[in-house]
């Protein structure tokens, strides 16, 4: 069973690794808020990361972007933060409305702007605008103190992380879960006019466009899920969707620093023992069936690129998987980058990165091959794409030998040993692996390493590679 | 087993099970919730204050209740171990106090520029992104950055206005191997090919950030040189091999340069042993004296780059010093309550109160050396620029005369505290912090902040006085991007010229044959401009009476006259009471004070001599004229409102040398070359031409400003004669050319 492996082998690398003062702890408070707890001794600081499910995967189809909007939108203060009177508020928001549906009534009807109509919603909204400090909840949290306060998004992910004291943490936690039950979404309008914006920004990163073109091929079909400018969102669906991504169960805490671990489990029950919010788990990716290579072009950009989105079919070992991407496309001296070198495609830069999306079980292996910047190199169109090809079929004749695969399987070890070493990093890389993964926190820790099994990995050769289910995204540049 | 062990192994299990916790791939147990949800009173429990629940029937809030805090542990961090090296680099171990995971290594080294202009032209920047990311291809080695990747490690690359640091993240197992081939990285001279592949590679990552972030540029510009007359994609895009090289060699010299180190272990172990591989680097270097790294200078008042947008941002900066010793503890928290939390501070409350109160702030901290800029970032409207920027003197003239109210200090205090304690506990930041405090002070050890955490715990006693005096001394700049300034404001504003339309910034592909064709248009059109074709091909020497200024030093006069087809040049120079008369024929030549013996000049002085004259813009346009140099084009560019297209020269004998032609005009403007001087090195020359004047059917420039190594260090020459051809002039004496 691979559970009782997975707990022999932790148990037997536990007694070397963690020091007594690292042992993790989890726990579920009264109101269903998961936590992992990591007390590591220095300096008296809190380091305090919560990640919550957003992006394409969740987002209502009419509304793209909208998870991203209320996480941003209920950073804007609460019924009780960020106002000077919620109830007075209430009767501004109701009156303006009110005044909306007016205007466009009439504006229906007679074809002409009603000038009063609309004299009296900027005076509500001026009022509006006087009863607000969108800046005040953000202010209280940083006066707690707290410093590195952050909302990072992923294209699956939204990340809030803060650092504080032990005596700062009480009116943290507060303040985090005012805002997750008592957020008002102040401005969603705008805001979500600003993540639009943002998105036909961030579009014109090539990397971007290429991830995107992946995601679709490989979830929707549909093409990119681009918002319409303009667009207004329903606040009634934007509520919804806010609460089905921060409720307790969708969203996932880790706390690491300097603090009395029993201490802190008290606290935390004491603290996080209510919640208005139904506890629905965030909805989870999965591949489309699809029985053969699916690919697309797109052209932009000055350097050409294959990107290439392996599907992980359901029941293989994590890290078994993560290994074996390590080994096919983990930079310069992976399988596939020698393969390519020696089939005379010089000059490619290889890397990987599964799961993609992160939260998806088990989502893809997501392989990119960007052509480098050497002058003296020229290229066809279409040489990467034959290139890569022809690599993937050497290695899949080749198939992982202990030779390639041990470096590699070092190599991932290395990088989660330099995030553990950061207690800030290590904060938010545990909320979305063990948060949104579910990768067992013990495992992260060091606490077990994952066996390196070289025989198992040749046996994913042909689920992953050989039989075709994968999605193929050239990118051709404008030249 | 013990008890420890066993419960230990009890947990683990439980936390290794896939299906346990967290998993929603198997069924999750979920624990049973306390009836209490929503609106119903809770049990007062120990430690735990419950709101009173509102009784207006709309409002659905659901209550939160307010704990008591947790206790805080004593903590004194370990001081840095430092070592200083007869090469005058100094070695720092910092103690990591990680105990989730004592198997990483870090460290930086931070290598001074070492000139008063920071980052010009973005040189350092790209020498460094050749260094990192050019692959050694001469050597059969992946680049760096792809070398320490594939020891599991990480590269990260950063260059300021004063220095430029490697900081290296790897596994205990393999730091000595990446530290190895960071030095050997660093002790290669790059090849053209490496130059052009980081070129590339920084053209584009700068493209796409100008793209999405254009202001993200001009604060760049601003806080990494003090030259930022030119935008940021056209320096870089001029560069070569040469420039990298010659930057390489002056400033990658251990002299002023920090390595820190941060790793568990025996500390100094750990530095014996730092200092024993960078043996093969430093031993090609002299002994030298470690010496402080002074910050970039930063300008004051208002610089706006254009651009088409209604609105702009605005970054206002303020200088924060390294944070050694007790005594910066007033300074930081007076800073703290300057900006706050970016909306509460006293500088966001003067902007709300007299700007605007709908004005959003976001905070960032840029690194100059040892020093950081405190940036204030937010977006208004053009004709609020001003307005910024007196709200900010004021706000700092109140705070620096009057101090902070005790409720403020107290808080700032803490905040100070937190920031301080937060360096301490990540690598990174350990790191910068004990890198900046030695780059400012070599000689003095950081204490690991003991004495101004120490200071901090009271702010009650700290004394604002003189850290208010210093807060004061420098008055903030305010850089803008985007919108125009308005009609009273552009006066006093330091114009950085329009933002670049991103379509524009050209990635140099081309291949040479095109930017040979693209050179002979601008060619053309310089030669025309100068006289035509026919006329220039009668020139062939000059005779020429100047007078030259040397920065405060005595003017001298001097007579040259030049026969290029014969190959002979002399000069008469009078400086003060003595004439120094210089003549050469073809290879051979002497230099002579008057009264005194002749002495011969070598090979590579006579060569100087000639290739002086022959680089004035007659004689590079008439050598086009003949067919005898050619040119590529490497880039085009505006400054100062006018297009100019700067061409190099294609000779692999001669060194580099480029030309600066006014599109319109077709006037060259200035020529740029490399000289090698014997006893000092290669040094780079720019000769900036004005005052063309009409002399015998030829355009000559009458005013040329030299400029050595881009300071401004040089001379100014005026031409009080020219004759573009032989006889020479009235009152020259024609003995001279016999």
């Amino acid at each position: 069973m691979p559970c009782l492996r997975a707990s022999l082998l932790s148990i037997l690398g536990l007694a070397a690794t963690i020091p007594a003062q690292a042992t993790p702890q989890a726990l579920i408070a009264p109101d269903g808020s998961r936590f992992l707890l990591l007390a590591h001794g220095g300096p008296p600081l809190i380091h305090w990361a919560v990640v919550s499910p957003a992006g394409d995967l969740v987002d209502p189809p009419a509304y793209p972007g909208l998870s991203f909007a209320v996480a941003r939108a209920s950073l804007n203060g609460t019924d009780t933060v960020g106002t000077r009177s919620w109830k007075d508020e209430r009767k501004a928001l109701t009156r303006i409305a009110t005044l909306e549906s007016e205007i466009e009534t009439e504006v229906v009807r007679t074809r002409e702007v009603p000038q009063q109509l609309v004299a009296e919603l900027s005076r509500a909204q001026a009022q509006l605008a006087a009863l607000r400090d969108e800046g005040a909840w953000l202010n209280e949290i940083r006066i707690a103190p707290a410093i590195d306060v952050r909302q990072r998004e992923y294209p699956d992910a939204v990340l809030f992380s803060l650092t504080t004291t032990p005596e700062g943490i009480a009116r943290v936690a507060w303040l985090l879960m005012d805002r997750r039950e008592n957020t008002r979404l102040r401005s969603l309008k705008e805001v979500y006019a600003e993540v639009v914006a943002q998105r036909e920004d961030d579009n014109r990163s090539m990397r971007a466009r290429l991830h995107a073109e992946v995601l679709d091929l490989a979830f929707y079909g549909l093409g990119p899920r681009n918002p319409q400018a303009g667009i207004r969102p329903d606040p009634a669906t934007a509520m919804q969707l806010y609460r089905s991504t921060q409720n307790p169960s969708a969203t996932f805490h880790v706390i690491t620093g300097g603090f009395d671990m029993e201490e802190m489990r008290k606290f935390l029950r004491r603290q996080f023992n209510v919640t208005n919010l139904d506890s629905t788990p965030a909805p989870r990716p999965r591949p489309r069936d699809f029985s053969r290579e699916r690919t697309s072009t797109i052209t932009g950009g000055s350097r050409a690129a294959v990107a290439l989105g392996i599907k992980v079919p359901p029941g293989l070992d994590s890290n078994d998987v993560e290994i074996f991407a390590e080994w096919l496309a983990g930079g310069d001296q992976s399988a596939l980058a020698i393969a390519l070198r020696a089939s005379n495609q010089l000059d490619l830069i290889v890397s990987v990165r599964t799961p993609f999306p992160t939260s998806a079980q088990p989502g893809l292996i997501l392989v990119e091959v960007w052509e480098g910047t050497n002058p003296d190199i020229s290229r066809k169109p279409n040489s990467i794409l034959a290139g890569v090809r022809t690599a993937l079929e050497k290695v899949i004749k080749r198939g992982p030998g202990y030779k390639q695969a041990r470096p590699a399987y070092d190599r991932l070890m290395h990088r989660q040993e330099i995030l553990r070493s950061d207690p800030r990093r290590l904060a938010e890389w545990l909320a979305t692996e063990c948060g949104l993964r579910g990768r067992p926190p013990g495992m992260m820790l060091g606490a077990a390493r994952p066996k390196l099994d070289v025989g198992r990995l040749k046996t994913l050769v042909q689920p992953l590679l050989a039989d075709g289910h994968r999605v193929l995204v050239q990118l051709e540049p404008k030249r | 087993m013990s008890l420890r062990q066993s419960s230990s192994l009890l947990l683990l299990a439980c936390l290794t099970l896939p299906a346990c916790w967290f998993s929603s791939s198997g069924p999750v147990v979920e624990p049973s919730r306390p009836p209490s949800i929503d609106r119903e009173s809770q049990t007062a429990e120990e430690g735990v204050e419950t709101e009173a629940v509102s009784q207006d029937p709309g409002w659905d809030r659901t209550a939160i209740p307010l704990s008591s805090h947790l206790e805080s542990h004593e903590f004194e961090a370990a001081r840095p171990f430092v070592s200083l090296t007869k090469k005058g680099l100094t070695v720092a171990l910092v103690a990591t106090t990680n105990k989730v995971d004592d198997r990483a290594v870090h460290f930086e080294l931070s290598i001074p520029h070492g000139s008063p202009f920071g980052d010009r032209n973005s040189i350092a920047w790209l020498t460094a992104r050749v260094i990192a990311d050019a692959p050694r291809s001469h050597e059969n080695k992946p680049s760096l950055r792809a070398a320490i990747e594939a020891l599991g490690g990480e590269l990260t690359l950063e260059v300021d206005g004063a220095v430029t640091r490697f900081l290296v993240a790897t596994d205990q197992s393999n730091w000595e191997t990446a530290f190895s081939e960071m030095l050997n990285a660093i002790g290669t001279t790059p090849s053209r090919r490496q130059t052009r592949v980081a070129q590339v590679l920084a053209m584009m990552e700068l493209s796409d950030t100008l793209a999405t972030a254009p202001e993200d540029g001009t604060l760049r510009r601003v806080t990494c040189s003090s030259d930022f007359t030119s935008f940021l994609p056209d320096p870089l895009q001029d560069l070569n091999q040469t420039n990298v090289a010659a930057f390489r060699n002056s400033a990658y010299q251990p002299a002023g340069a920090v390595l820190t180190i941060h790793a568990w272990g025996n500390r100094s172990k750990m530095a014996m042993r730092a200092k024993k591989l960078l043996q093969p680097w430093l031993r090609d270097f002299p002994d030298a004296i470690v010496t402080p790294t002074p910050p970039l200078n930063r300008p004051d008042g208002i610089l706006w780059a254009t651009g088409r947008t209604a609105d702009c941002e605005a970054s206002i900066l303020i200088d924060v010093p390294p944070t050694t010793g007790p005594q910066n503890a007033a300074y930081l928290v007076l800073l703290e309550c300057l900006i706050g939390t970016g909306s509460s501070g006293r500088l966001p409350r003067q902007l709300r109160s007299t700007v605007d109160p709908g004005l959003q702030y976001e905070i960032e901290r840029i690194d100059n050396g040892p020093y950081q800029f405190l940036v204030l970032r937010t977006r208004c409207l053009p004709s609020q620029v001003d307005q910024i920027l007196a709200a900010t003197n004021a706000a700092i003239g109140a705070l620096a005369s009057g101090g902070p109210t005790p409720p403020e200090a107290r808080l700032a205090a803490a905040r100070v505290r937190l920031r301080l304690l937060t360096t301490l506990d990540t690598p990174k930041d350990a790191l910068r912090a004990t890198t900046s405090s030695l780059l400012a002070v070599p000689t003095l050890p950081p204490d690991g902040y003991r004495g101004t955490l120490e200071a901090l715990q009271s702010p009650d006693t700290l004394d604002f006085t003189a850290a208010g005096q210093l807060l004061s001394v420098r008055p903030p700049a305010i850089v803008v991007s985007g919108g125009n300034p308005p009609a009273d404001v552009a006066k006093r504003v330091a114009d950085l010229g329009e933002l670049p339309n991103v379509a524009e910034i050209g990635v140099p592909k081309a291949p040479p044959e095109q930017k040979r064709l693209a050179a002979q248009v601008f060619l053309k059109t310089a030669v025309a401009a100068i006289g035509g074709e026919s006329r220039l091909l009668d020139v062939d020497g000059f005779a020429a009476k100047t007078v030259v200024h040397t920065g405060r030093g005595p003017q001298s006069y001097e007579m040259v006259g030049f026969d290029q087809k014969n190959r002979r040049l002399r000069r008469v120079r009078i400086v003060l009471a003595t004439t120094i008369d210089t003549n050469v024929k073809d290879t051979v030549g002497t230099e002579q004070v008057v009264g005194e013996k002749p002495i011969d000049l070598d090979e590579d002085e006579v060569t100087l001599l000639f290739s002086r004259v022959e680089r004035h813009p007659l004689f590079l346009l008439s050598s086009v004229a003949r067919g005898e140099s050619s040119y590529k084009l490497v880039s085009s560019r505006r400054i100062g409102g006018r297009q100019f297209a700067m061409l190099e020269l294609e000779d692999a004998d001669r060194p580099l040398l480029r030309i600066l032609v006014d599109i319109e005009s077709g006037l060259i403007r200035s020529v740029h070359t490399l000289e090698h001087l014997p006893g000092v090195g290669t040094v780079s020359i720019t000769e900036q031409y004005r005052d063309y004047r009409n002399i015998s059917g030829v355009r000559v420039p009458h005013h040329k400003t030299t400029l050595i190594d881009d300071t401004t260090a040089g001379s100014v020459t005026m031409y009080t004669e020219f004759r573009p051809t032989t006889p020479p002039p009235l009152g020259f004496d024609p003995n001279l050319l016999k």
